[in-house]
C-alpha cells in the first residue's frame, strides 16, 4: 500500500505535490524524480475541482485553453481560466500500518487534469480539490496528526 | 488584446442555450470564434488542439449549464477576486 502524508497546519491538511506541462511529461506513474519542483497544496474537500495559483500555473508553465462561468457566495458570476496539468504527489510504502520506507517515491496520477487559475497567497500553491481526492481512499490519523491517502495500485 | 479563448468563449457563450440541445456533456473545440469539432473528453480536443493550431491558438469549452463550486475556502478568502 503506497500512501500520500499530508501535514496538518493551523487545522489546515497540506500536501507536497508537484506539476508538469500534459506535453511535456511522460513520465511512468511511479518515478524517482528528485529534479520536479515541490508546492503546498491545502486539502479541500470542498472544492470541486482542483486550483493552482497563478504563481504555479506561470513557473510550470501551462497553457490557457478554456474558461468556465462561476458563482460565488455573494450571487456573483465570475469567470475563471482553465488549464491543462499532469500532476503527482511523493508517497510511502506502507504495510499494516506502518511506514517502511520514506524514500518519497514519485506517483503522478495517469491522466491529466483541468484545474482552475486562482490568485496567490501566502498559504498555499494549490487547493487540492475533490476531483482528485475522490480517486482514493483517505482518512484523519489523530496519532499522528496527519491526514493520509492510500493508493490501492 | 484578447487571445483566442477570450474571444472564442464569447462566441461559444452566445451559442450554449441551442449548443445543450444536441451536444450536452460534450466538449468542444473552437479557432477564431468557429466551432472546429466535438469530442468526449477535455484531453482529446485539447491534443487535436495543439496538433492543428499549436499552443494558445484554440480554446476548449464544455457544452453544459452546470455551475462548479469552488469551495468555502475560495469564497473567504480573495483566491477567486482580482
Amino acid at each position: 500500500m503506497s500512501v500520500m502524508h499530508c501535514t496538518l497546519e493551523n487545522n489546515q491538511a497540506i500536501i507536497n505535490f508537484s506539476a508538469t506541462s500534459p506535453l511535456s511529461s511522460n513520465e511512468s506513474m511511479f518515478s524517482n524524480y528528485s529534479n520536479l519542483t515541490s508546492y503546498r497544496g491545502l486539502i479541500d474537500t470542498g472544492a470541486q475541482r482542483t486550483c493552482f495559483t497563478h504563481r504555479v500555473i506561470n513557473e510550470v508553465p501551462l497553457i490557457r485553453h478554456g474558461h468556465k462561468p462561476l458563482k460565488t457566495i455573494d450571487d456573483q458570476w465570475i469567470s475563471r481560466s482553465l488549464y491543462f496539468t499532469s500532476i503527482g504527489f511523493w508517497v510511502s510504502s506502507e504495510v499494516s500500518n506502518y511506514t517502511n520506507d520514506t524514500s518519497n517515491t514519485y506517483f503522478a496520477l495517469p491522466n491529466p487534469l483541468q484545474v482552475y487559475g486562482i490568485n496567490n497567497n501566502e498559504t498555499f500553491d494549490a487547493l487540492i480539490g475533490m476531483d482528485i481526492l475522490s480517486m482514493f481512499n483517505f482518512s484523519f490519523n489523530r496519532q499522528r496528526q496527519e491526514f493520509e491517502i492510500k493508493l490501492k495500485v | 488584446m484578447s487571445d483566442q479563448v477570450d474571444i472564442n468563449f464569447e462566441a461559444f457563450q452566445k451559442q450554449l442555450p441551442e449548443l445543450l440541445k444536441n451536444y450536452e456533456g460534450k466538449y468542444v473545440l473552437l479557432n477564431n470564434s468557429k466551432i472546429i469539432s466535438y469530442f468526449d473528453t477535455a484531453f482529446e480536443a485539447f491534443q487535436k488542439g495543439i496538433k492543428e493550431y499549436g499552443e494558445g491558438k484554440f480554446s476548449i469549452q464544455e457544452v453544459t449549464e452546470v455551475v462548479e463550486s469552488l469551495g468555502f475556502y475560495s469564497h473567504v478568502g480573495d483566491a477567486l477576486h482580482a
